[in-house]
């Protein structure tokens, strides 16, 4: 049975109050988005913001519902699920020895709110709608916390509606199109709040924006215009000996493109990224780290395949391309697509395996349960050459030897050479 | 002990990137730490010939980053005195390659998500454009470039009632080819190009439709160069349906930074410039005044987005004089503002910047679409308590805000209210 915080309360009485003195009683409150912090909050380490707006009041199907600000904009279902999966991958298996996790908040906007449980802990909490207040409420604490030390690392994760205006992508929160004379107060103006967060102590700063960038009808009303919050004022860094944070900022979509995601399950983006930090994106010239470079390639490469199964396109891009190391995978686990060059020897095929010095990593059998996609078999296996053999049922004309396969990040794909025998 | 790797690159010419060569990593494939000194790049020309890489024996993974945003991956295995062949083969997309923008007119279904069984495209586009009528007129805009430039385009003083070349230097060529979805133009120098005269006005394309007006900045005074004996061109294209401008530099040396430069591939650029940088190609685009100071910017744009320290020392000695001895562009003094950027900025370094982002916005409209976003961070971040910085800041927001970022040369958007 989840336990339930005894913040919970609290926390309900805290999406609407008065606001009043907002500024100065932000920070004397408690983050109500707060799921987790170390003990030792003080010490360099990394400090996450994910948001996931599955719920949008104004949009088609919202609460209250406004047509006309719209423009066709419903309700979506994957980003919830997005934001809790990339938190519980912070929380269960982040590793950076430079800086570790030292604290994780999030806000969630879903038709029905359900509490989100810590894995470290298996306790429950009901965690606030992603609004803009709630949402300038929780940065405000997020980059407190993470301006203890230049050395830290700070993750933003958004996933949720957005659109591209020109060079200005603005993400939108629960609330967009709460005061149709300010439609876009309640969206986030990505350029200002990078900007802004670049002149702040953390020296590293990951962004993951998990949304669409098409340029629909509202986005060209903004062409010429400058809309949106920017969240964080710029600081004057001049004369503090401090530089100017490093940024590597991806996105799910190339600009004016719409990303894409699975109802009631995590985004394609999401799904890539997940699989590209558990060392999908590691490199070599990395130490086998992932860093962003390596995100950057791992999440191309995944989103695009995946795309692809699903008929549609979608390539990620990143628009500030800074290095640092993100994450140390505990052990580098890398797809690994198996095709046969003679693609009627599928009807044939009996078993495939695929084995390391480790012993057996994958194994395919006619009849389980694993689909062949597209004339493709798919398996994650250890970063390491591995045999792979296939074999086929008595009486066929289809033989194979076995071959090997060195299999590296991002990912690997192996075309296996079938023998046909001759038959009179 | 050594074979070959034979390479080749077949790109799919259909996306609509060209590039002489195409950036391919070789990484000797094994799983343990330290591989560095066993992973290199080069460049693939794609023409037939291909390259061919002498290799130690062994496993390699091969990646080469196509400037349509593909990253194509082979393994090879090496035996001695072999030759491994390793074709990269870009992939026909059979469906919209989601960098098509959304018309002004057409409607996107916004609903991103789908049932995974249903494996359906998830959105659809509509298929009225233009109400079903194809209409679009093109024409060149010659402007003296100042200050007003941020405000007065895409109404230029000087405009060419006609697609003709009267406002383009003497020394200039244009093919003109319409095939109704697509018009084509490509520029191309005729003689010796003085560089004087191109850079004495800047030069935009300007199209027309019934939805507004997009421009773009031809960078005439990349045709003055000719690095390793061959000629470039500007290649403007304009799809009808799609309202897509685009405007590209062929030049066998150099393109393959800026087709990476249009996509944001800025790894796959990163190792274009390791390579021109090498074989000095980079130098000697600024080394005088009459190299190619617009290529040397585009490798200076992607150094700094990569931050790659090796490469930004360099780019802090040469950054003055591109400031300086290329006074008709932008970009230079951008540059130089960026490059004081990195790493601590004392209170002198701040004025410095401030006097190289003004200088810039003073220039006009940067050539590269990447200069516009760094003269706006350059002004948000040092600028907020000088007025006349506050005031150019806004101007330069509101250009971003028009701005298509997946172009490397500065294209704009002015629709219709």
């Amino acid at each position: 049975m989840r336990k339930r915080l005894p913040t919970f309360r609290l926390t309900r009485l805290w999406l609407r109050p008065a606001c009043e003195h907002e500024d100065r009683r932000r920070l004397t409150m408690p983050d109500a988005s707060l799921v987790f912090e170390d003990p030792d909050p003080h010490a360099p380490g990394t400090h996450v913001l994910s948001i996931g707006v599955s719920a949008y009041d104004h949009l088609l199907g919202g609460k209250e519902e406004r047509p006309e600000l719209a423009d066709g904009m419903g309700q979506l279902r994957s980003p919830s699920a997005s934001a809790r999966s990339v938190a519980d991958w912070f929380l269960s298996e982040f590793t950076n020895a430079d800086a570790p996790l030292r604290a994780l908040s999030m806000l969630l906007s879903e038709p029905v709110p359900e509490a989100y449980s810590n894995p470290r802990t298996g306790i429950g909490v009901v965690l606030p709608d992603a609004t803009m207040l709630n949402v300038e409420r929780a940065v405000d604490h997020w980059l407190d916390r993470a301006s203890t030390n230049v050395d830290n690392m700070i993750v933003f994760f958004f996933a949720g509606h957005g659109i591209s205006s020109g060079a200005d992508p603005l993400l939108f929160l629960q609330d967009f199109g709460r005061r149709p004379r300010d439609k876009f107060g309640a969206s986030i103006n990505l350029n200002d709040f990078l900007e802004g967060t670049r002149t702040q102590e953390p020296g590293k700063q990951l962004f993951l924006i998990d949304a669409c960038r098409t340029s629909e009808r509202t986005s060209v009303e903004l062409a010429g215009l400058h809309k949106g919050v920017g969240l964080v004022s710029a600081t004057d860094v001049s004369g503090t000996g401090r530089s100017l944070a490093l940024q590597s900022v991806h996105h799910a979509a190339t600009q004016y493109a719409p990303a894409y995601g699975v109802k009631d399950d995590v985004s394609l983006f999401t799904e890539a990224l997940l699989r590209a930090l558990r060392g999908g994106g590691a490199q070599a010239q990395s130490g086998w780290n992932v860093g962003t470079s390596g995100l950057e390639q791992a999440l191309g490469a995944y989103v695009e395949r995946a795309a692809r199964k699903h008929s549609v396109v979608q390539i990620p891009e990143r628009s500030r391309s800074q290095y640092f190391v993100i994450n140390t995978p505990a052990s580098v686990t890398i797809p690994l697509y198996v095709s046969l060059d003679k693609a009627e020897a599928w009807g044939d095929l009996h078993q495939l395996d695929v084995s390391c010095a480790l012993g057996i990593s994958a194994q395919w059998t006619s009849g389980s349960q694993q689909p062949i996609l597209e004339q493709e078999w798919s398996c994650v296996v250890p970063h390491r050459e591995h045999t792979v053999a296939a074999s086929f049922r008595q009486g066929t004309a289809f033989s194979h030897s076995q071959e090997n396969c060195m299999v590296g990040p991002p990912e690997t794909a192996f075309e296996l050479k079938i023998q046909l025998e001759a038959r009179s | 002990v050594t074979g070959t790797l034979s390479l080749s690159v077949r790109l799919d010419q259909s996306v609509g990137f060209s590039t002489s060569g195409v950036a391919v990593r070789i990484e000797s494939a094994n799983d343990r730490p330290a591989l560095k000194e066993n992973a290199w790049t080069v460049l693939v020309p794609t023409s037939a010939s291909g390259l061919s890489v002498d290799a130690a024996a062994g496993t390699y993974h091969l990646q080469a980053w196509l400037p349509s945003g593909q990253i194509l991956r082979r393994s090879a295995t090496l035996e001695d005195g072999q030759v491994a062949h390793i074709e990269f083969f870009e992939r026909t997309r059979s469906v919209d390659d989601g960098r098509t923008r959304a018309s002004w007119d057409h409607k996107i279904d916004l609903h991103k998500e789908f049932h995974p069984l249903e494996l359906q495209p998830a959105f659809s586009s509509g298929t009225e454009y233009f109400g079903g009528e194809i209409a679009a007129s093109l024409d060149f805009l010659q402007e003296r470039a100042s200050t007003l430039s941020w405000s007065r385009l895409p109404m230029a003083e000087h405009v060419s009632e006609q697609l003709s070349l009267d406002f383009l230097p003497e020394e200039m060529e244009a093919d003109f080819e319409s095939s109704g979805e697509t018009t084509t133009v490509s520029i191309k120098p005729t003689g010796f190009a003085d560089p004087d005269h191109l850079t004495q006005y800047r030069h935009w394309i300007r199209v027309h439709n019934a939805h507004g007006v997009s421009i773009g900045a031809l960078p005439l005074p990349w045709l003055s160069s000719g690095i390793g004996g061959t000629r470039p061109e500007i290649a403007i294209s304009y799809e009808h349906l799609q309202h897509r401008l685009e405007v590209t530099v062929r030049d066998s040396a150099l393109d393959l930074l800026l087709a990476y430069m249009k996509r944001g591939r800025l790894s796959a650029a990163e190792m274009s410039i390791d390579m021109l940088s090498h074989d000095g190609t980079i130098l000697r685009a600024i080394e005088d005044k009459r190299g190619n100071p617009l290529a040397a910017c585009a490798a200076a744009y992607v150094s700094l987005a990569r931050a790659n320290q090796k490469q930004i020392d360099v780019w802090r000695n040469w950054a003055p004089n591109l400031m300086n001895w290329f006074p008709w562009m932008p970009d230079g003094a951008i540059i130089r503002g960026c490059i004081l950027m990195d790493g601590p900025v004392s209170s002198s370094s701040k004025q410095e910047i401030l006097i190289s982002a003004k200088e810039a916005y003073r220039r006009g409209l940067p050539f590269f679409t990447v200069g516009i976003q760094h003269l706006r961070e350059m002004l948000s971040l040092f600028g907020s308590d000088d007025p006349e910085a506050v005031e150019m800041l806004n101007a330069v927001r509101s250009i971003s805000s028009r701005c298509d970022i997946s172009e490397a040369f500065t294209t704009l958007q002015y629709p219709n209210r």
